[in-house]
């Protein structure tokens, strides 16, 4: 039991922030329309200049201005690379993007080198809480934290303010929206900016103790895809529970699967469950129906 | 205006493949590059012309899926592994002949793809293009986790490609008039191998499941209600272009004579993606000049390390401005600048250039 609740614990530390993470990728989708795939990348580069940041400066500082540069990359990125693929094929916008995280893996390798660069929330430490045998290591506690505190922002946003409203607009019927006069490309800006400001604050738990900011971050992120496709591509609230449900089956998975499958299944585990989704309901759990017409 | 081949005057004319003289000359300088590129170039280079057209023979097969039936599929790396690993099955742990590897791996690699090609019945855009990754995490399972076949992390040899007891990469003597080195015959052989499935695939093109992919890339819905049968044209593009992995895939294992699981991830299907879109998404032609393109890149780079300082050339763990990296930064900035400003890739530009040429002074 004490193990059970162990795991669950650490599954739903990762899956918080595999949940920040789809929630940066389903937010530019639907403020957008564009799938950037180099939001790994985002999540890589935010993480990294928190922690060579903070060599400098105070810790809070550096992630506001680990924010800043991510946003204004976002932005500079959605304006002059992305929205003159505007009403392209979503083929080629995908290869866009995939471009960018090839520039963004490079750029990083020159900058900072391949090494790991050690923690980015060092200050948090590595101290643990003990309930009930139940070790709670204080970066889980704040990383936890932190979502919750990121979704209820984001759904007071969506729910209550007049950019929010706007930007649901949008994302339902662009058309219809500008009608309303509401400025379709602030929306889209406000989106990739959004984004930005969601990959620094996944990066700074992805790169937490126990695990480092190193080069590879770009393709942990990508984890974060099946959580994105076992929600449905277009729905806040199933990217936070696909990011959940990513980070529970990996972490339980990998405690009680050790001996099945040479010990790495759990890393497959998602996307197997995704499949599984995917064969019962073509758009996720929450995503919407397309209604196609000739 | 017989020359520029812009109008036929005569049936002949019409009817011919290549019009006018410039198409002539253009046809044998490219024959002319493909026979002197091995035999004049450095074995660095030569070694990098092989690569591209087993690149090329790859990406030919994501051309069909993508390009002709616009399947996106993120996950192509993993028919080339499928292809890599039967092939070093058969051939060293079987040790049988090449005649049976290289056809089988291609088999190999199609039956995969239509196990993969029902996923794209029900899913379109984004969902197909996760899927493939899901296809490629989990062959990158069982390639980690198969370690008799793999060698695991540290990989493992790969077959020889012997002919009549003779290896592909020991010299050969031609008829007494030239010596050809290993790269060099790898280069003929494969360079072969490119041409028929070249032309296999421009001809599929226009066959009955040909037009049946263009119009499902068009639109799938519309083919449905003008009657082409949905199922088998999506099933059949991923099986076909798995098949096209799966061969260069054997190829690729075989001049590699070395292969390690890890180099058959996203990055490799990134790669085709790049060579078809840098190439000009739809153009067979495109495939090769993109694939040559993508793989010479770093080899430009490196050569103009001599007249740009600041670039390094030994790579370094620390960072700075070296080939690796450059190189790399210039492969995706190619990918971003082609979408952007010029869609059809390298064949439109050319296409562009030949139209202002021929129709000269008359041109815009």
């Amino acid at each position: 039991m004490v193990k059970l609740l162990q795991l669950v614990f650490q599954g739903l530390s990762l899956g918080s922030i595999y949940s920040l993470i789809a929630l940066g990728f389903v937010i530019v989708f639907k403020g957008s329309g564009v799938f950037n795939f180099a939001h790994g990348e985002f999540v890589m580069g935010g993480a990294y200049i928190v922690v060579v940041g903070s060599g400098r400066l105070p810790w809070g500082a550096a992630i506001g201005l680990s924010c800043a540069v991510l946003v204004v990359v976002a932005l500079v990125c959605e304006r002059f690379l992305l929205r003159p693929m505007l009403g392209r094929p979503l083929f080629a916008v995908i290869m866009v993007t995939l471009g960018l995280s090839i520039m963004a893996r490079a750029l990083a390798a020159m900058l900072w080198g391949v090494t790991d660069r050690g923690n980015a929330a060092a200050p948090i430490g590595r101290n643990v809480v003990r309930i009930e045998g139940v070790a709670l290591p204080w970066v889980g506690i704040w990383t936890i934290a932190t979502a919750a505190v990121v979704v209820a922002v984001l759904f007071w946003f969506f729910q209550h303010t007049h950019y929010g409203l706007a930007m649901r607009a949008t994302a339902v019927h662009q058309e219809a929206a500008a009608a309303q006069g509401i400025d379709i490309r602030r929306m889209f800006a406000l989106s990739w900016a959004i984004a930005g400001v969601l990959a620094v604050a996944g990066g700074i738990f992805l790169g937490a103790f126990p695990r480092q900011v190193g080069p590879s971050m770009g393709f942990v992120a990508l984890a974060a895809l099946p959580a994105i496709i076992i929600g449905g591509f277009d729905s806040l609230p199933g990217a936070i529970v696909g990011g959940l449900a990513v980070g529970l089956m990996q972490v339980v998975g990998s405690g009680y699967l050790g001996d099945f499958g040479g010990g790495r299944f759990h890393e497959v585990l998602p996307y197997l469950v995704m499949l599984a989704v995917l064969a019962v309901r073509p758009f996720g759990l929450f995503g919407s129906h397309d209604v196609e017409r000739v | 205006m017989t020359t520029s081949g812009l109008i036929a005057e005569t049936y002949r004319q019409e009817l011919a493949l290549r019009r006018g003289r410039a198409a002539h000359a253009g046809t044998l300088v490219v024959v002319a590059l493909a026979v002197l590129w091995p035999l004049l170039l450095s074995a660095r280079w030569q070694t990098a012309g092989v690569f591209a057209l087993i690149a090329a023979i790859a990406a030919m097969g994501l051309h069909i899926t993508t390009g002709l039936a616009g399947q996106v599929s993120l996950g192509h790396a993993a028919f080339v592994a499928i292809g890599v690993y039967s092939a070093v099955w058969m051939g060293v742990d079987q040790g049988w002949a090449w005649w049976i590897w290289l056809p089988a791996s291609g088999l190999a690699a199609a039956v995969v793809g239509l196990f993969v090609g029902p996923f794209a019945l029900r899913l379109r855009g984004l969902y197909l293009a996760v899927v493939t990754v899901a296809l490629l995490s989990v062959t990158q399972y069982v390639w980690g986790v198969w370690p008799d076949l793999t060698g695991g992390f540290n990989g493992r040899s790969a077959q020889r490609w012997d002919v009549r007891g003779h290896s592909l990469f020991s010299e050969l003597d031609v008829f007494g008039i030239i010596t050809l080195n290993g790269n060099q015959l790898f280069w003929f052989v494969c360079l072969a191998i490119l041409t028929v499935m070249a032309i296999g695939a421009r001809n599929l093109q226009r066959t009955r499941p040909g037009r049946g992919w263009a119009a499902i890339r068009d639109r799938d819905l519309a083919a449905a209600v003008a009657g082409v049968p949905i199922t088998q044209a999506k099933v059949s593009a991923f099986v076909v272009g798995a098949f096209f992995g799966g061969i260069a895939g054997a190829l690729l294992a075989a001049f590699q004579s070395y292969v390690v699981p890890e180099q058959f991830g996203l990055d490799l299907s990134v790669r085709y993606i790049a060579i078809i879109v840098i190439g000009g998404l739809g153009s067979v032609a495109g495939v090769i000049v993109g694939s040559f393109f993508v793989t010479i890149l770093p080899l430009i780079i490196t050569s103009l390390t001599g007249l740009l300082p600041f670039i390094s050339e030994r790579p370094s763990t620390s960072g700075g401005f070296t080939v690796d990296l450059a190189s790399a930064f210039v492969y995706g900035l190619a990918i971003v600048l082609v979408l952007v400003f010029e869609p059809r890739g390298l064949m439109g530009l050319w296409e562009r250039f030949r139209d202002v040429w021929r129709t000269w002074p008359w041109s815009r």
